[in-house]
């Protein structure tokens, strides 16, 4: 988490700008959040029923964690449609980003649950530590 | 009724194991819930996944509890979900992110 969903009509976005999406998107929650880029999903769904596109040629769909201000999630969501616009040639008017939070203690990611905002450091660090005991067990 | 998302990657273990994975899960959930689920299984194809930009080998499975559940008792059922899915996959964890949503706010689904 976390979780960028993608829906475009058929033919908006080609194959070989996914990956550079992917990685501007990865890229943008970071700047914004400081969250480790290892946190970042980004799915691409063509025609999918949800998240619904109202209208428009490719929407993005962010599940991040609850905490973020509303400054950063508005900084996130223009990024992301500027990021879009420009590697997929689609005018502004014709994309739109979004996100809506979730709680961190809602989500397991590796077996643990995530940590809140900001406490990203300690919690890379107790599971690098557990996977080297568990390494060593194995 | 509890309804579950899964979005696999296509060419992930758990995707050939669909049809196991369903029953895994839906006995998780009477067992947990006592209620019936409804499993939507959504494959992400190839070249459609990517985890820090790179391509993706996790899946993610949402699902959302018929009650309010206590911090306790949602990181426990995490982590028996997390069991499900990494043991009949024959997984590692770090490919899996499992979400329990309240009922009242949906999660990703």
């Amino acid at each position: 988490m976390p979780l960028y969903l993608c829906n475009f009509a058929k033919g908006a976005i080609e194959d070989a700008a996914k990956a550079p999406i992917a990685a501007d998107i990865t890229q943008i929650h970071c700047d914004v959040t400081g969250a480790p880029p290892s946190f970042v999903h980004v799915f691409f769904l063509e025609d999918a029923a949800h998240p619904q596109r109202g209208g428009k040629k490719a929407i993005v769909s962010g599940t991040i964690r609850a905490g973020r201000t509303h400054e950063q999630k508005q900084r996130i969501a223009h990024r992301i449609c500027e990021a879009l616009s420009r590697r997929t040639g689609l005018a502004l008017a014709d994309l739109a980003a979004s996100t809506a939070d979730t709680p961190s203690s809602w989500v397991m990611e590796g077996g643990e649950v995530m940590p809140e905002p900001g406490e990203e450091a300690n919690w890379l660090a107790a599971r690098a530590a557990g996977r080297v005991q568990s390494d060593a067990q194995a | 009724m509890v309804r579950c998302l899964c979005m696999v990657q296509q060419k992930q273990a758990a995707n050939r194991l669909q049809s196991v994975l369903q029953k895994s899960l839906t006995d998780f959930i009477w067992r947990n819930f006592r209620v019936q689920a409804s499993i939507i299984w959504m494959p992400i194809t190839a070249g459609n996944g990517f985890t820090a930009g790179l391509p993706s080998k996790s899946s993610v499975v949402s699902l959302t509890a018929p009650e309010p559940l206590a911090r306790a008792r949602r990181a426990e059922l995490l982590r028996a979900l997390c069991d499900v899915w990494t043991q009949t996959t024959d997984g590692r964890p770090d490919e899996l992110v499992a979400v329990i949503s309240d009922p009242s706010t949906a999660g990703p689904n």
